[in-house]
């Protein structure tokens, strides 16, 4: 074989050998271990494996409106899916839970004409007919 | 035709003796809670510097200019029938300028009629910084607001604060909508409390409310049978889908409950069962249960859930998979069969009447912390719960920490191994789960991250979002 084309193949081969040590590396930023298997995880004893987050809520009442100032309270999601509902008298006080993703950030609450809007920033939301947190 | 029945709500308001003063202290300190429960305070401030009384006392801007530019707070509807003494306090705080004055009038809901309770000059130098009282009789009915009004001319540091308001009448306001004056005539045609506009059952006495778990979507439950020992993580030895439509009266309580289990996978060999408790529920609050498949090796009672659960209700939706799903819906390369419904109704109430057991609270119920199960194979005694879940009464313990198993009830740890891997996942949303034997880490690409974060990183894993998510090719 002359030496142009030796030398041509030399070329070739060193180019395909960089660029299949590109391509690895650029596989090895981007593509997750596929040799991680679940029996290998290392899971902290206080993770709950869920999905999904309960909210405590606590209403306080307005007790010196009167108890005949009832209304349904309407809970919903960032996007505008019902999460609860159920009926209020606005001067008593209430607890209950409901359940969320635990990809979800904020609900609406919806009373009567009011609307307030709430971050959930924890696992409890105390709201007074003013304000929501 | 039909008929409406139409219902004086106030009524209600008479026999329960509601108190008939409507009382302003602003011992709240917060003009926002006042003006949600309908006070009107233009142009005042709440200050607890030297107040008429307690803590705070609302206060006027500084008076100038005429009468069409004065401080104004207008009271709640309120009605009055006809006799009672109206209370206030007022200070004026300087005097400058020519004159100032508070005046007091009622107005009625389209302002045509007012009438004057009170007006009141101040004198200088005598009545700076003085405390009034005032006490004026109230003989109209009707509903009004009281509309206080504070003028004068000359600026400077001339106030007006008022404290101690008693009004002789009942609260007649909305906040919920917009203050407007209560309803005295509400649609109510079934009579159980809820408007008919509310009600999503308006002729129906006996249900007032839907509620639906989970919100949106359907919810998914997927099992690994092979407990107490490890199986392939691939998570589809059994998969179900779920969903709750929970129905309440008036009074909160559950009428009840219609629960949607789907089977959508069984890649086992294992013939496994599955079923469902409502953790604190008396199982005689349970009436009926309809809707579950075959109950072969299980014992119901005649209400419809399992005997030997006392303090929990129990269903069983069926005893095993493979009489209902003749194909795993797992390997690739055989073509599915179709999800099997199980339309389970359980009945709680009857015409408004409960279960021996009482009535359930939809608090008590708790539709959240429902506590599904698998039982392997047909051995009762060997059920598999969701990572901290308890078992139900008919668990064999003895198969606590045996093979990978790191049960400990005395630290609320159940079914976890002991590097807390769990047998069954619940993902709220409908779950494409991993093809036969493909461990579900290499399934789905951001699982581990999930778990090993704890939860912070990547919390919808499971979802399809961009194309970094998943391994489509070990997936079903």
């Amino acid at each position: 074989m002359n030496l142009i084309k030796k030398n041509i193949l030399r070329a070739a081969a060193v180019m395909m050998i960089i660029i299949s040590a590109s391509s690895c590396q650029k596989a090895s930023l981007n593509a997750p271990d596929q040799t991680v298997n679940t029996q290998s995880l290392k899971v902290s004893p206080s993770f709950d494996w869920k999905t999904s987050r309960e909210i405590m809520m606590s209403i306080t009442g307005m007790k010196e409106i009167s108890p005949d100032v009832k209304n349904t309270l309407y809970i919903k999601s960032s996007k505008g899916d019902l999460i609860f509902k159920d009926y209020f008298q606005m001067n008593s006080d209430y607890t209950f839970k409901f359940v969320v993703p635990t990809t979800e950030t904020s609900v609406t609450l919806v009373y009567g004409k009011k609307t307030y809007t709430a971050a959930l920033t924890s696992s409890v939301l105390s709201f007074n007919y003013v304000t929501v947190q | 035709m039909k008929r409406f029945t139409i219902i004086i709500s106030l009524l209600a308001s008479a026999f329960l003796g509601f108190t008939q003063t409507v009382t302003n202290d602003f011992e709240q300190g917060s003009k926002e809670y006042y003006t949600n429960s309908c006070w009107s305070m233009e142009g005042l401030s709440m200050i607890n510097n030297s107040p008429i009384s307690g803590t705070w006392s609302i206060r006027s801007a500084s008076l100038s200019g005429s009468e069409s530019n004065a401080n104004r707070m207008a009271s709640p509807w309120v009605k009055f029938t006809g006799s009672g003494n109206f209370t206030f306090k007022h200070k004026l705080t300087a005097f400058s300028g020519t004159w100032k004055s508070v005046t007091v009038r009622l107005s009625n809901n389209n302002d045509t009629t007012t009438i004057l309770l009170y007006a009141y000059n101040y004198q200088k130098p005598g009545d700076v910084n003085r405390v009034i009282s005032v006490s004026v009789p109230v003989n109209v009915s009707g509903i009004y607001k009281v509309n206080w009004k504070m003028s004068g001319a000359g600026g400077g540091d001339d106030r007006i604060m008022l404290d101690d308001i008693s009004i002789p009448g009942t609260y007649w306001s909305d906040p919920s909508e917009d203050c407007e004056p209560l309803k005295t005539v509400i649609v109510d045609s079934d009579k159980d409390g809820v408007p008919d506009d509310q009600d999503d059952y308006p002729n129906d006495p006996y249900r007032a409310y839907n509620n639906y778990y989970p919100a949106s979507d359907t919810g998914t439950i997927a099992f690994e049978d092979n407990w107490p020992s490890y199986g392939d993580y691939d998570m589809n030895d059994l998969v179900m889908g779920y969903k709750f439509k929970v129905v309440s009266n008036a009074q909160h309580n559950v009428v009840e409950v219609y629960a949607t289990m789907i089977l959508r996978a069984n890649g086992a060999s294992m013939d496994d069962g599955f079923g469902f408790q409502f953790p604190n529920v008396n199982p005689n609050s349970v009436i009926s249960v309809t809707g579950t498949g075959n109950h072969t090796g299980y014992t119901i009672k005649s209400n419809g859930t399992e005997t030997g659960n006392a303090s929990d209700a129990t269903f069983i939706v069926f005893d095993k998979s493979h009489r209902y799903m003749s194909e795993w819906n797992t390997i690739k390369t055989v073509a599915a069969v179709s999800a099997v419904p199980f339309n389970i109704y359980i009945k709680f109430m009857n015409n408004n009447n409960p279960g021996s057991g009482g009535a359930v609270n939809i608090n008590t119920l708790n539709i959240s912390g429902w506590n599904p199960f698998l039982v392997v194979n047909q051995q009762r005694g060997r059920e598999i719960h969701l990572p901290n879940y308890q078992p139900t009464d008919m668990a064999d313990q003895s198969l606590f920490r045996t093979g990978s198993d790191d049960t400990q009830p005395g630290i609320g740890k159940y079914y976890k191994s002991p590097t807390n891997l769990p047998w069954a996942l619940d993902i709220f949303g409908k779950f494409s789960y991993p093809a036969e034997r493909q461990d579900i880490s290499g399934a789905y690409l951001h699982f581990g991250e999930w778990v090993q974060s704890s939860g912070s990183s990547y919390p919808d894993w499971w979802s399809n979002t961009g194309g970094s998510y998943r391994n489509n090719s070990l997936i079903y």
